[in-house]
């Protein structure tokens, strides 16, 4: 497997990271008192509005852009047959909603994994997976086309490899996790590796940063 | 080897990663070259990457262990893939695995099924 032969590109990852970077190093150089700079992977002043897309929540329901208004968003694409890094980040993920209610965060927070292996990952499957997480955890499934009608916003990487004989295949797929804000816009990336007291502290910064930037 | 776990897994997912420290207290370079257990039908070495932002799992036919190096297998780095237990694995049942190396070397080992919580209390970062 170390020269995976024939992969097949299901989305590529776009270079929106990279242009909210090169933002962010743009805004430093030349507005240095900016405090957008200073909060790692926030895609301020440029945040992406997410358009429609319409996938299936774990309960069967539409899982819809109207779902991610009103509330700030912590997407995370993965697979449920993934046993290291995906189960490892949907830890982090579940210790940072236990994080936020511990301290209080006014600001109503929801973790949502999106499966980006619909040929595997049923409505039910995601279901079990995320109740092991977290009993509050979104999971979210569907067909190809309402998986990459969200994934193809968000600039998600994802490669499927070839089965091997057994019908096992492993998925490549983006690491970071991603905040959508209360408007439906990809705010705030966390790359890998994700620690919960390090999203608390930098979840903190961008609410406080938009609460002035965004008035 | 020290620190040996199985990472217990979510409901209808039957397949394991297995953690561990592997300590070459020989004088010599050896590689590990295959990992078999009595539980479990398949298992693989394998080692998770991010680039790029991207995370990627990379089967490894061998794990180079340099003289009195330690090699940590740990999340989000090189794992065991452990492929269809039957029965399924439990949580806290002791799982013997012989680990093969290229110096001729065999080790018995056991690794007990455990669900953390917290993976950076196996993995501080």
């Amino acid at each position: 497997m170390p020269s995976p032969q024939s992969l097949r590109t299901t989305a590529l990852i776009v270079g929106l990271i990279a242009f909210g970077a090169g933002i962010g190093a743009f805004t430093a150089r030349y507005y240095p008192p900016a405090p957008a700079a200073r909060i790692e992977g926030l895609m301020w002043p440029n945040p992406k509005q997410l358009g429609p897309f319409a996938a299936v929540d774990q309960d069967g329901r539409p899982f819809t852009l109207d779902r991610l208004l009103g509330k700030w968003s912590f997407l995370f694409f993965g697979y449920t047959h993934c046993p290291d890094v995906c189960p490892v980040t949907l830890s982090v993920l579940s210790q940072f909603e236990r994080r936020l209610a511990e301290d209080k965060v006014d600001a109503p927070a929801q973790m949502v994994f999106v499966s980006v292996d619909p040929q595997r990952d049923t409505t039910v499957r995601v279901r079990d997976y995320v109740r092991y997480f977290s009993p509050g955890m979104i999971g979210v499934s569907g067909t190809e086309a309402e998986i990459q009608s969200l994934t193809s916003q968000i600039g998600i990487a994802i490669l499927h490899y070839d089965p091997d004989p057994q019908g096992n295949y492993l998925v490549d797929h983006s690491a970071s996790v991603f905040l959508i804000d209360t408007k439906g816009r990809l705010l705030l990336v966390f790359p890998a590796p994700q620690n919960a007291e390090a999203m608390l502290g930098r979840f903190r910064q961008a609410l406080d940063f938009m609460k002035r930037a965004d008035a | 080897m020290q620190k040996t776990w199985i990472s217990a897994s979510p409901p209808g997912v039957n397949s394991h990663a297995a953690y561990l420290e592997i300590h070459n207290q020989t004088g010599n370079a050896v590689s590990l070259l295959r990992v078999t257990s009595p539980r479990v039908a398949r298992i693989e070495v394998h080692l998770s990457e991010v680039r790029d932002g991207v995370a990627g799992m990379r089967r490894q036919d061998a794990v180079a262990i340099p003289a009195g190096a330690t090699v940590e297998f740990a999340p989000r780095g090189y794992h065991l893939m452990l492929f269809d237990a039957a029965p399924p694995l439990r949580i806290g049942e002791s799982v013997p695995f012989s680990f093969e190396f290229s110096d001729g070397s065999v080790l018995n080992v056991q690794a007990v099924v455990e669900r953390r919580d917290d993976p950076h209390a196996a993995h501080p970062q």
